[in-house]
């Protein structure tokens, strides 16, 4: 992914810093968003004399077409995605395209956020628009220059096809850009697709990644630049106290060592000796008084405690819980899961380059629009003068909608005066991440007389992801209308506000779950230790799937129901639920005969709008667990590129299983405990199973798939679990020690 | 000074002899396709070839490659003449993020270079240092598969 022109080799990695003077000859065109006059507006990455009617597309006069992304790529597959959406549009192949993340602009939506599994979900209609509209727009233009009536005009393989020739696009890019661009264009009909659901070539981004010149955040590279490495307090929050940083800066050789917010920078030209002067640093913290006090196993104790308390209605159906009093049987349960880091592949970086006015950041994260505001914030400046420029991500999972490196790396360029690259470590990556929440979980069932599953109860104790989330970028959001100073105090009172308030719904998304069950009740306990959370990759609905469809197993079982028969019985009224169970059933051999010491286990869930069931088989060998195969049936309806339809649930179950099998991170007096893959271990080759994708046809509008992969799979895992040895495990990672 | 050939060409670095060739190979000489993960040796996002054999550039010090062939993955194809493993790659769809990728193929180049024609065990125990977070591994074990019948023995 470049950015700005295409240039000599040597010079593209400086081109971030001439944006504004670039020119050229290209059209650009965007959603048209209500509100929003588009012919006039200038978006990031326009270029002179090029045609660019949309936020999303640009053509220049060589006939190439650049496509901005609205949504990031963190390899969940965006780009190849909306190129299959534009390409399908416009004639053209995928791989023709010249592929760009979107700078910020409101054209992008107003919070410019990647997440949610919403990209192809929010997308998929007005990028699709987007493209038709164009194709229009060249009709029409095209019949003006040729002087041919617009409907003697057709499209293939990337030309414009008149009986007196074929043109190439860029041959009407000066006649498009002085006409108005039409809307509402007919799109491409089902019958005609030649890409959308469809088998297609190599993946937008495959050929760059495999080659090493794709360029990630970490890869950049300015001439005159610094990098810059951070010490932080071990307590995530703690402030710098004092420091040996004088000394240090005398015996290490580096340029700077100066404190920040979050602790003390360093700065110079080798990474090697960054480290080494880190390692010489000694700082007395400041701590945070209520993290700092935080230990796991007391943790573990206090959630425990709070399942017994009233808690929080988050939903009721029927009596709720209060029927559980009339039944004659009830099952108890508590589960848990613990803290989760993400674990990206590239470690959280940032480049800062001042301008006389304003900035640039080179910076890969899922929320650019939060970038350039964390950025503006917290140099006083105008978000406006702020530029985002988006590499490749390293991974996201979530992470990276959290822009504190951001902060960070705005912080050091503007003590230093110098262009920074700041670098994180794997250890500074695992030790300052916002977690996946720890949580318990008290889920209760009542049975009637005549074994009917009647009634469905459960509590969620632990912390909210969204008071974090809110305390962070409130103030970022507001700082432009509000006094010095003001918006922070807000952003730390709504916290609190957030907290008291209402139930997260991504404290209990998923636990209400799918089934028919008359009397229903979701209640919640806050109980917040300190450690800041974010989003991780299907967010609630990583603990609530394991939940709700490890204990559905355990009442199908004390029913003495077959789990598949069970889940059918009680999900009638929801049939595409119905339909990815018996689908992956089929595909899983559910009641056909099996090797000797392998074992079923069945989940499913609704989440992002999708429904996803799977099978896992497995085999135990002492206190291990192997997991062999992994089964999938999805409905993420219309389905635009079927094999990254796949990859994506393979991903998640990957991402899952490592959760399900490794995942932990615990703390001692507030501090991480975890630093590096040697601590927190993640899955690898040896242990990964064979995984089988099957997707359900539909023509239903497009749904999450990112994410929705991976709530199942531990139950999955946990279930056959049971099935082999008759142990429930009700926490994860899974123990059978 | 430290000297060695770096993708077949004579070079030499006055970077000090404990700095790992990784930041050397990164930093000094612009080939950023080896990547930065963990800096312990634990991930193997850094794998380059050392005298052909697969090692993890982040915990390999800069004197230890004195005089040695040392190929990152610009060494082994480019977009216009792929590697065999690379091509694989393509035809499997592997990537998802990509950040972790260059690291797993100069691994199966080292794997197939010693056994072009390896079971999953072999698969399994060369590909044990290399994490990949988006789960790209059943497709990996695909590629290299794909890519066996096609590696001969002698190629690094």
């Amino acid at each position: 992914m470049t950015d700005g022109q295409p240039q000599p080799p040597g010079l593209q990695r400086r081109a971030f810093l001439k944006v504004s003077a670039l020119a050229a000859g290209a059209i650009v065109v965007g959603i048209p968003l209500a509100g929003c006059s588009s012919a006039d507006d200038s978006w990031p990455g326009m270029r002179p004399g090029t045609l660019q009617a949309n936020a999303y597309l640009q053509i220049d006069r060589a006939g190439q077409i650049t496509l901005f992304l609205p949504r990031v790529d963190m390899g969940q597959g965006t780009a190849m995605g909306f190129a299959t959406l534009i390409a399908e549009e416009l004639f053209v192949e995928p791989q023709a395209l010249e592929i760009r993340h979107a700078g910020v602009h409101r054209d992008y939506g107003t919070v410019q956020v990647t997440g949610g599994s919403a990209s192809m979900r929010d997308f998929y209609q007005p990028v699709r628009q987007a493209g038709a509209n164009t194709r229009a727009l060249l009709r029409r233009a095209a019949a003006q220059k040729l002087s041919v009536a617009e409907d003697s005009l057709r499209f293939a393989d990337g030309h414009i096809i008149a009986a007196a020739g074929r043109h190439h696009y860029g041959e009407f890019v000066a006649e498009a850009r002085d006409l108005e661009l039409p809307d509402g264009e007919p799109l491409v009909a089902d019958a005609d697709l030649r890409l959308i659901g469809k088998q297609q070539g190599p993946r937008v981004d495959a050929l760059a990644k495999i080659t090493g010149a794709a360029e990630f955040g970490m890869d950049f590279e300015f001439q005159g630049m610094k990098k810059a490495m951070v010490l932080r307090c071990p307590v995530i929050g703690g402030t710098v106290g004092r420091s040996n940083a004088e000394a240090v800066l005398a015996s290490s050789g580096v340029d700077a060592v100066f404190p920040i917010s979050t602790g003390v920078a360093v700065l110079g030209d080798s990474v090697w000796q960054l480290k080494a002067a880190l390692e010489q640093l000694s700082v007395e913290w400041v701590l945070p008084e209520t993290l700092a006090l935080q230990s796991s196993g007391a943790i573990h104790r206090r959630l425990q405690q709070a399942l017994d308390e009233e808690g929080d209605q988050s939903s009721i159906e029927g009596q709720g819980r209060a029927a559980l009093e009339a039944v004659p049987y009830t099952l108890t349960a508590d589960y848990y899961v613990p803290y989760l880091a993400h674990a990206t592949m590239e470690p959280m970086n940032c480049a800062v380059a001042l301008r006389d006015e304003g900035m640039d950041l080179w910076v890969p994260t899922q929320a650019p629009g939060l970038a350039r505001n964390i950025a503006a914030y917290t140099a006083g400046i105008d978000p406006e003068s702020v530029e985002v420029h988006t590499p490749w991500l390293g991974g996201g999972f979530g992470r990276r909608l959290d822009n504190d490196y951001v902060a960070e790396a705005v912080e050091i360029a503007r003590y230093s005066g110098e262009v920074v690259h700041l670098l994180w470590s794997r250890e500074d990556d695992m030790q300052h991440d916002f977690y996946r929440p720890v949580s318990m979980a008290r889920l209760q069932a009542g049975i009637s007389a005549d074994k009917r599953l009647t009634t469905w109860s459960i509590k969620r104790a632990g912390p909210n992801v969204l008071a974090y989330t809110i305390q962070g970028s409130l103030p970022t959001m507001l700082a432009p209308y509000l006094p010095d100073g003001f918006a922070h105090w807000l952003g730390d009172r709504a916290h609190t506000l957030f907290a008291d308030w209402t139930v997260d719904f991504t404290s209990v998304d998923g636990l209400d779950g799918e089934y028919d069950i008359t009397n229903r009740e979701v209640r919640h306990v806050t109980v917040d230790p300190g450690l800041r959370l974010g989003s991780l990759r299907s967010v609630g609905d990583s603990f609530s799937g394991f939940f709700k469809e490890s204990f559905i197993d355990e009442i199908a079982h004390y029913l003495s129901r077959d789990p598949l028969q069970f889940r059918l019985e009680y999900s009638q009224h929801n049939p595409r639920f119905q339909a990815v169970l018996r689908r992956v059933a089929e595909l899983a051999n559910w009641n056909g005969k099996r090797r000797p010491g392998r074992y079923l286990g069945l989940a499913g869930h609704f989440s992002f709008e999708s429904y996803v069931a799977e099978i896992a088989e497995v085999s135990i060998d002492g206190e291990e667990i192997k997991v062999h195969k992994v089964y999938a049936a999805v409905d993420c309806g219309r389905v635009i590129n079927p094999d990254i339809v796949k990859a994506q649930v393979e991903s998640a179950v990957v991402y899952g299983l490592s959760a399900a099998l490794y995942g932990e991170i615990t703390l001692e007096q507030g501090a991480v405990q975890q630093s590096n893959f040697h601590d927190y271990p993640v899955l690898r080759m040896a242990d990964c199973p064979a995984i089988e994708v099957s997707i359900i046809a539909s023509q239903e509008a497009p749904t999450g798939i990112g994410e929705p992969g991976m709530p199942p799979i531990a139950a999955a895992v946990g279930n056959a679990v049971y099935a082999a040895t008759g142990r429930r495990l009700r926490s994860l990672p899974f123990d059978l020690g | 000074m430290t000297q060695f050939f770096l993708n077949g060409t004579p070079v030499s670095s006055d970077a000090p002899a404990d700095t790992p060739l990784l930041w050397v190979v990164r930093d000094e000489f612009k080939l950023k396709g080896a990547k930065f993960g963990c800096g312990k040796g634990l991930c193997g996002a850094c794998t380059v070839h050392i005298d052909g054999a697969a090692q993890r550039s982040c915990v390999m010090p800069l004197a230890a490659v004195a005089g040695k062939r040392v190929t990152t993955i610009e060494g082994v194809g480019s977009a216009e003449q792929l590697h065999p493993v690379q091509q694989a790659w393509l035809d499997e769809s592997v990537p998802q993020c990509g950040y972790c990728q260059p690291g797993q193929i100069m691994s199966a180049c080292a794997l197939l270079a010693k056994n072009p024609d390896p079971d999953d065990a072999a698969i399994d125990a060369a590909m044990q240092g290399n994490i990949c977070r988006c789960g790209t591994y059943p497709r990996i074990r695909a590629a290299i598969k794909r890519a066996a019948s096609s590696v001969s023995k002698s190629d690094d």
